[in-house]
């Protein structure tokens, strides 16, 4: 017998041996043979087996009353064989290396030793997880154990794992032992009652066997549980089940509560704005203060007067092209000028613009005509530098919209999109090469600050192309909630790009646990907002779907801006320049 | 504001509904252009609004009903949600305190977001629960007329004075808008400016859709 050979079976028996131990502790009033209901677990296996085992007990016990077994390496596993059946077709096995208790000196020691694992371990029977985290301790002493007594009684080749079948050669004598002992000292009672030829049938053949036997909180490949221990583990399941719900829900309560709370805080400090950052806002965000403050989001009062003055009007837009560019495309759309693919492109871009809100709905939309004009507008004050419409546009639009009036609305968008990423996203093919430099500075923002997604995407091919731009064009409308962007707008105007790809980092952040998958089109589907796994729990949990495609996952403002808050540390600004150095060298 | 709007208008007036969750607004807005009521309504996400167009002093007027969720929710809309109304109707529930009391916060609100210029209505709604009735009608009646609104007790269950709220408001909005093109010296909010924001909403005949 090789040690190698020994060291492979023990391994088999740990396991084995734990799953015995937990059934043997948790049936411990279960005596043996007693109970008819037991007797069904035999119906787990096949006939042949059921046969096999009858004649193996027989003829098991002719040895073990000879005395002929002189150690027991399993003794102290052995349990209760009612307990399972395949536990029994584990000793039968494991017992083809052994010859069991004849004597009963010996067997009263290896009880006491077992019994002395019961006594460590008896809440232990009550949680499954419990149970599966205690055994290793006693499991390693048994192992020892059975790896000592059998290089002293290396009679045995300890290869089979197999079943009681492949081992009929070398009768297992173990199953006496086994069925006395978790209780009691064995029973010769139970032991005459296990040969009565009249149990076997009774036994073997109960009433309703599987459904009374079969585990719904045990994989079919182990040892299944005695019907009373699963259903109370079912029980402790529905209870942690239940626990985990009210712990969701009281997360849940906690986040809304720190979000009114904020809110309460954005609201009062409406006169700090007012009184500091509004009249020299460029001044007032260099100091930290203001700037924290502009940080935590603006005001909705005046935040189309911040973004007016924060946006700018670098392309020095008079007050009156608005409405020269809403006349022109007037006109064109009088004359059918206006090419119909990019009407088209615009309308439908419009149906898709915050449809919860209904506020741009085609037909009942109180802004549909406001946003359909200043798009228009837009493409024709565009034209002339040859760039056509870009779905995402109607987003950007919309958000402007919210917040003021519809001339103003044109100067911000216009003055918004003319920053470089911004530019470059809805620059179409001219800007293609610009594009592709920010995608490389998010991958190596991305492998930087997250390593493991950045792998994963990597060996999946999944590049900031396939979410990047559904992101960058509308601003992160399509995917988070109304307040959640407008913060985010809030900040992105006031930092310029940059809080862009920070953003796109933290949103990762939030979606990092989903992004471990193993399979390119899970990956997209999540990225897509589409993963069913997550609308079936959000349907379950009956969360609103109110905030874009991301609320699947439960994506809010308190989450994402944790998470963009939490990138604080690890972002520099100086990391930023420098990559729009390398690879956009000429802005 | 839809091109396709079916009827011809000489005006058209947005009007908001404003006060806490829960007072009725929406079924306020219900009865009044659908005439529906619906007593298990859910709360009102985001923003519900509704058009129906009257006859004012011989002129089609179109009245654009704004109805938003009274929750502290949905901030990010707020502006476009007061920006050009000329209008407001503000509901507190006659069975609720609280709802009174928030009445002074929603003017707050209201005033800081639009023209100083804007009709307010005072509405004690579901005046059919007398026998639960929590606000009395002299109580409110004093705190409108200290604020300079008008006010009316409603039932959008029993209909009861919601035709006349609206039609309040809307006379009133129209007198305002009449006067500021037209000076009369018929005035029926003293002490308001002639200057009345009325570019966004006013607009002239057209023709279409719905509503």
């Amino acid at each position: 017998m090789t040690e190698i050979s020994h060291t492979g079976k023990n391994v088999q028996e740990v396991v084995l041996e734990r799953e015995s131990r937990i059934t043997t502790f948790t049936t411990d009033d279960d005596d043996a043979f007693s109970e008819g209901g037991d007797d069904a677990r035999f119906e787990f296996n096949s006939t042949a087996i059921r046969e096999e085992l009858e004649r193996n007990f027989r003829t098991r016990h002719e040895h073990t009353e000879e005395g002929e077994g002189e150690s027991s390496t399993h003794a102290n596993n052995s349990q209760d064989p009612d307990a399972s059946v395949s536990s029994l077709d584990i000793d039968g096995s494991d017992n083809s290396s052994q010859s069991t208790q004849g004597s009963h000196p010996r067997l009263n020691d290896i009880q006491n030793s077992n019994l002395e694992d019961v006594s460590l371990s008896p809440p232990v029977s009550a949680h499954h997880e419990a149970s599966l985290a205690i055994p290793p301790v006693t499991v390693v002493k048994d192992a020892d154990r059975a790896s000592a007594h059998i290089s002293t009684t290396s009679e045995i080749p300890p290869t089979s794992p197999t079943r009681p079948v492949s081992t009929p050669p070398i009768p297992p004598s173990k199953t006496p032992a086994s069925d006395g002992e978790p209780d009691a000292p064995p029973s010769p009672g139970s032991r005459q009652a296990q040969e009565t030829p009249m149990h076997r049938p009774t036994r073997s053949f109960g009433p309703s066997a599987l459904e009374k036997v079969i585990s719904k909180t045990r994989p079919s490949f182990l040892p299944p549980k005695p019907k009373d221990e699963d259903n109370r583990h079912l029980a402790d399941w529905e209870k942690m089940m239940k626990l985990s719900r009210l712990a969701e829900e009281k997360r849940r309560k906690a986040l809304q509560e720190r979000r009114l709370a904020r809110e309460k805080e954005v609201e009062s400090s409406t006169e700090i704005w007012e009184k500091e950052v509004l009249p020299d806002w460029r001044h007032a965000v260099k100091t930290p203060r203001l700037r924290q403050l502009w940080w935590n989001g603006i005001p909705p009062k005046l935040r189309s007067q911040l973004w007016e003055k924060a946006l700018g009007n670098a392309l020095a837009l008079s007050k009156d092209t608005y409405r020269t560019c809403v006349a022109r495309a007037k006109r064109a759309l009088s004359t059918n000028s206006f090419p119909t693919t990019m009407l088209n492109l615009i309308e439908e871009d419009i149906g898709t613009t915050l449809p919860d809100l209904r506020l741009f709905l085609p037909n009942t939309g109180p802004l549909h005509q406001d946003l359909k004009d200043l798009l228009c507008a837009w493409v024709v004050s565009r034209s002339d530098e040859g760039l056509g419409y870009v779905t995402g546009a109607s987003k950007i639009a919309a958000m402007f919209l919210l917040n003021m009036n519809p001339p103003a609305a044109f100067l911000c968008m216009r003055n918004l999109l003319e920053r470089h990423c911004m530019r470059s996203f809805y620059g179409g093919l001219s800007a293609k090469e610009d594009v592709e430099a920010y995608y490389r500075i998010f991958d190596t923002l991305l492998a930087d600050g997250m390593p493991k997604i950045y792998f994963n995407f990597k060996q999946h091919q999944i590049s900031p192309v396939a979410y990047l731009p559904d992101w960058i064009l509308p601003v992160f409308l399509d995917h988070l909630p109304l307040e959640a962007c407008a913060r985010i707008w809030d900040v992105l105007i006031l930092e310029g790009d940059s809080f862009l790809f920070r953003a796109a980092l933290a949103m990762l952040g939030v979606l990092e646990p989903r992004l471990f998958f193993p399979d390119r089109t899970e990956l997209l589907g999540i990225l897509r907002g589409e993963n069913k796994a997550a609308l079936e729990v959000a349907k379950r949990d009956s969360l609103a779907l109110e905030g874009g495609k991301y609320a699947i996952y439960g994506i809010d403002e308190e989450v994402l801006w944790e998470r963009i808050i939490e990138l604080e540390d690890w972002w520099k600004d100086s990391t930023w320049a420098r990559l729009i150095q390398r690879e956009l060298p000429d802005l | 504001m839809s091109t396709e709007s079916s009827s011809t208008y000489d005006f058209l007036f947005k009007v908001v509904l404003l006060g806490d969750s829960g007072v009725g607004k929406s079924n306020l807005l219900s009865r009044y252009t659908r005439k529906e009521f619906n007593l298990d309504s859910k709360s009102t996400i985001g923003v519900e609004f509704a058009t129906r167009t009257i006859n004012v002093d011989g002129r089609i007027v179109k009245a654009q009903i704004w109805d938003t969720a009274g929750q502290e929710r949905y901030r990010a809309i707020t502006s476009a949600y007061y920006r050009g109304a000329v209008g407001a109707l503000l509901v507190y529930d006659i069975t609720k305190q609280g709802s009174y009391r928030n009445v002074q916060r929603w003017l707050k609100e209201l005033r800081d977001h639009v023209d100083s210029n804007i009709v307010i209505s005072l509405i004690g709604n579901k005046s059919d629960l007398k026998h639960l009735r929590a606000v009395s009608t002299d109580e409110a009646q004093w705190f409108s007329t200290e604020n300079g609104l008008s006010f009316v007790e409603t039932s959008a269950l029993d209909a009861s004075n919601v035709e006349n709220a609206f039609q309040n408001i809307l006379t009133d909005i129209h007198h305002i808008v009449f006067r500021s093109t037209e000076p009369i010296s018929d005035t029926i909010n003293p002490g308001r400016g002639e200057t009345i924001q009325v570019s966004q909403s006013q607009e002239p005949t057209k023709t279409g859709g719905c509503c």
